[in-house]
């Protein structure tokens, strides 16, 4: 008996160290390997290149003008030159404040009404998150690019424009598009929660539907928007595909420019520019994990009716069906665009598309890119990223709920992954274990589908954790303390009660790691160096040449088998109480 | 949930990514390229499994299975597969019949700068030689690796039957450590019919570019991830000159130039209709005429009566114990017949003047008047800065 107990004491820091073992492994070092650049040039530690890029106004802008001349910042008001780091800051700020615009109506719908379908639509929400950068812009090209279909429309209305491509705007809208799902998604899973008694009390105690919305309602749901808000700025702030693609480089951020830094090997500034977007991210997600400790909401006793979508006009139901033809256009349209144009050629409707593909299948050679061979490659490796991420991320959800000396450092650094850039992953992955490390007398090294493993894994176990955090969070206490009282040891009581509470969570957790594997390009791209372990996104890559329809082809297989496992793996926690 | 089953399951699954790993002694010389290749295990049952996962990771050289010699080529991806008609499976078919050899493709996507990475970080590189490499590719990795040293070693061009005909404008290297097995042309590519309804004439100048009846009109691949764009930065740097090219582009930019992703998105989006120009290859109507597209939409355009030429060649590797091999391959490659079965493939000109091309190819492709490209010399330590200051001014917010 005294055995076991002791056993279990264990558990939980033996749980503790393997995760953190795990993620020096697949994160700290890779990542540290590139970062040790920052401060090293010719093998001498020196802090040169840092001060070097805060004093250029190219990063820098206005701010490191004011560094050598303070009047800068008055002569010049308000037309500040913001450089790189301020022009990223600025389209993070407007695409994530797009991007709760869209999201939020979206959350109240999927929340407050009932509708055929809404269990799949709520599922899919995660779905143009996941998505490969590549298709987002190859399906906003092809609706708001010089022969899209919103731009036909808008020309059509006699306004003049060629092409909405090359535009911050267009940049902030694919950025709406990529994260106002998750903003409903996160935010609509709070709005559910909310109790119908106290919106109730309030009415009866005289409030106005108004004013009882925004006194009850809304400040339940800020932590769930400012989550979705945190998350979609650091993700602008770090996006690279979309960027590259729609904006072209007259519009680079620093994301884009490390990459282009890195491609010249220049790895001194790339690695300064990464730790500098890295520390403001972690900044960033400290600050708003000390917020969320405050704020954290209990679950809801009895969540309100919802409303028919289906019935007389209201104004509620206008505003949903409203919205309904809005969401439409952003977020079918770009879609069918891309399926449209896997489905047309030159010469009009066409398979050929699709014929290629199954030519390449049956005759590619060896070291060519198979489709069928990447439709796998990529589900091996997201069952691979399942194995390590959920695990890794359950546990570090445990340990940022226990209240502790240092939880909010260990909790922002099992953060990190968000704060730092596929690209820097992946290069780091690279340098530090495909192509080996020394220690011990050995080298060691991994192949690149494990490694490839450790990049999705490191980008998905935060999506568990955030996921499993709260739910964790939110169980009743009381029910932990009778079963302590009644004997039951801590690690039993997480493993016998709070665990199989938080089983939909967890499974929530579990198909956003997958996807975001299926989907994962900047690391992928880095690491698929040998001829076996390309994944779809690669093959996608690959295939554009100077047709695109071979690639959009890709895309539509890579959309369908995105979305297929997706809301699999979505429903299976539907039995166990997730919403859908 | 059920928790012993949980823990089976995960216990299967770490075996499994724990078989992705490897440690091998480092002090037997491991880090030196093709060391050790003559005692590959090419027996045995476990060692050959840990092996298997390295040989695709291209840890092992030296012989194929049965001694026959194995030669592995690193070239760029598009070579060996791209979605039209890659040179690549049919050169390792000809190659493989010809010579009692096995030839293996390796295609990184990062394409040269993988070799680059590992030869920094120490690592065996593992491949005999490098096909497809630019001259300003040289230049990077002879700044990249330090005095005195090379990634590439020289080849004896008496040991090259068809060396000879190697066209003069193409050698790019001075030390004959890369050998020209390709080129073609950057040039514009633009779509009269759009033109037409702009009521502009096809643009002769690089001036015209940045006039107003050409505004929005053209696409450039970023200088940064494409040779293709790269190559039309020194064109304008032939044209302004290193004081002048800044100007240009900032004259360029304000016309509405957009820079994108690579050559692939910007051809992309000219086919799209994006713009009616887009920088790319003299040799584009081949490659249209191959897939009866309309030839308006497929005009080429020099600009001040030049062309930039765009060169390939092929270098062996420092340190490969396959050099026999690798010479008799780019002799192989320089083959008239092989030159002109590549430059039809890969949709280019051959390398060298005897190489027999169906009678209406060069109906199809375009030759500029005057040959714009910078020499070893004049790329040596000027591409890094040339490219920052390009990058830095266009990126300006």
């Amino acid at each position: 008996m005294r055995v076991t107990r002791v056993a279990e004491r264990l558990t939980a820091p033996a749980l503790a160290v393997a995760t953190l073992v795990l993620l020096s492994l697949l994160f700290f070092y890779p990542v540290g390997i590139v970062l040790v650049e920052a401060v090293r040039v010719d093998g001498v530690y020196t802090l040169a290149t840092v001060v070097e890029v805060l004093r250029d106004p190219f990063f820098f802008g206005v701010f490191a003008q004011a560094l050598s001349d303070p009047t800068v910042l008055v002569e010049s008001f308000p037309d500040y030159r913001l450089g790189l780091f301020g022009f990223t800051a600025y389209q993070a700020l407007l695409s994530t404040v797009a991007a709760i615009a869209l999201g939020l109506p979206g959350a109240y719908v999927l929340a407050r009404f009932e509708f055929p379908g809404r269990k799949t639509i709520r599922s899919l929400t995660a779905l143009p998150f996941v998505m490969p950068t590549i298709l987002v812009a190859i399906g906003f090209v092809a609706t708001f690019g010089a022969n899209g279909v919103i731009t036909g429309v808008v020309q059509a209305l006699g306004i003049e424009v060629s092409t909405f491509t090359g535009t911050l705007g267009i940049i902030v809208l694919a950025h709406a598009f990529y994260d106002a799902p998750l903003i409903a998604r996160i935010t609509a899973a709070s709005w559910e929660g909310i109790d119908a008694e106290m919106t109730e009390t309030a009415r009866s105690l005289g409030a106005s539907p108004l004013r009882s919305f925004r006194d009850v309602v809304v400040p339940q749901l800020l932590p769930a928007i400012l989550t979705g808000a945190l998350l979609t700025f650091i993700f602008s702030f770090m996006s690279f595909a979309i960027v590259l693609a729609l904006g072209g480089l007259s519009k680079a951020t620093v994301e884009v420019w490390v990459y282009h830094r890195i491609s010249q090997l220049d790895y001194g500034t790339a690695s300064t520019l990464a730790t500098m977007e890295m520390l403001f991210s972690l900044a960033l997600t400290y600050a708003y994990l000390r917020y969320e400790a405050r704020q954290r909401a209990t679950s809801a006793a009895r969540p309100p009716d919802r409303i028919d979508l289906v019935g007389p006009a209201t104004r509620r139901r206008l505003f949903a069906w409203g919205y309904a033809v809005v969401a439409v256009v952003v977020f079918v349209v770009p879609i069918v665009s891309l399926v449209y144009s896997s489905l047309t050629g030159p010469e009009g409707l066409t398979l050929r598309n699709y014929r290629f593909l199954v030519e390449r299948q049956t005759s590619a050679y060896a070291f060519q890119v198979k489709p069928l061979t990447a439709v796998t490659n990529s589900l091996v490796f997201g069952a691979g990223t399942l194995l390590l991420a959920v695990p890794m991320g359950v546990f570090l959800a445990v340990v940022s709920t226990r209240q502790f000396r240092g939880r909010k450092l260990i909790d922002t650094l099992s953060m990190a992954p968000f704060a730092v850039s596929g690209v820097v992953v992946g290069l780091g992955l690279l340098r530090g274990w495909v192509f080996g490390t020394e220690a011990f007398g050995y080298r060691f090294t991994v192949t690149g589908g494990l490694a490839i493993v450790a990049a999705h894994a490191v980008g998905a176990y935060p999506f568990v954790t955030r996921n499993v955090a709260p739910a964790l969070a939110g169980i009743d206490g009381s029910i932990v303390e009778s079963a302590r009282s009644l004997g039951a040891s801590r690690a039993r009581v997480m493993l016998d009660i709070e665990l199989p509470l938080v089983v939909p969570a967890v499974l929530a957790g579990t198909a956003f790691a997958f996807a975001i594997s299926i989907g994962e390009f900047d690391s992928t791209v880095i690491l698929a160096t040998g001829d076996s372990s390309y994944t779809m996104p690669v093959a996608i890559e690959r295939f554009i040449g100077r047709r695109l329809g071979p690639a959009t082809a890709m895309g539509v297989v890579l959309l369908v088998v995105t979305s297929v496992s997706f809301v699999i793996i979505d429903r299976l926690g539907e039995g166990s109480g997730f919403g859908g | 949930m059920n928790r012993r089953r949980f823990l089976t399951a995960v216990g299967a699954g770490a075996a499994g990514l724990v078989a992705g790993c490897s440690a091998e002694p480092t002090d037997d010389g491991s880090t030196e390229t093709g060391s050790g290749s003559t005692d590959t295990p090419d027996t045995g049952g476990t060692a050959t499994e840990a092996d298997g996962t390295a040989t695709a990771e291209g840890t092992v050289t030296g012989t194929a299975s049965g001694g026959t010699p194995l030669l592995r080529v690193g070239t760029y991806p598009s070579f060996v597969d791209a979605p039209s008609s890659s040179p690549g499976p049919w050169l390792k078919e000809r190659f493989e019949a010809e010579f009692d050899a096995e030839l293996q493709w390796f295609a990184p996507e990062s394409s040269m700068d993988y070799f680059l990475q590992r030869r920094q970080q120490g690592v065996s590189i593992d491949t005999d030689l490098f096909l497809g490499l630019a001259p300003e590719n040289l230049v990077k990795a002879d700044r990249a690796v330090g005095e005195g040293e090379s990634m590439f070693t020289s080849v004896d061009t008496a040991d090259l039957s068809n060396a000879d005909a190697v066209v003069g404008d193409y050698r790019f290297d001075p030390q004959d450590r890369a050998i020209p097995v390709g080129a073609s042309y950057i040039s514009l590519v633009y779509n009269q019919n759009a033109l037409d309804e702009r009521g502009a004439a096809a643009p002769e100048t690089f001036d015209d570019l940045a006039s107003a009846p050409y505004e929005n009109g053209l696409l450039v691949p970023n200088p940064q991830n494409s040779e293709t764009g790269l190559e039309f930065m020194f064109w304008t740097i032939d044209q302004f000159g290193e004081d002048g090219y800044l100007d240009y582009w900032s004259d360029l930019m304000n016309n509405g130039t957009r820079v994108l992703q690579d050559w692939g998105t910007a051809y992309d989006a000219y086919s799209n209709d994006e713009a009616p120009m887009v920088v790319s290859f003299s040799t584009d109507q081949v490659y249209a005429d191959r897939y009866d597209q309309d030839m308006a939409r497929h005009q080429v355009g020099f600009l001040n009566n030049s062309g930039y030429a765009y060169l390939e060649g092929a270098a062996p590797f420092t340190g490969t114990d396959q050099m026999g091999l690798a010479t008799e391959f780019i002799d192989f490659v320089l083959q008239p017949a092989v030159q002109a079965e590549i430059a039809q493939r890969n949709v280019a000109l051959p390398a060298v003047d005897n190489a027999e091309l169906p009678s209406d190819y060069y109906d199809l492709v375009y030759e500029p008047e005057e040959i714009v490209s910078f020499g070893y010399d004049e790329l040596m330590g000027n591409v890094e800065p040339w490219l920052s200051d390009w990058s830095r001014q266009i990126a300006t917010q």
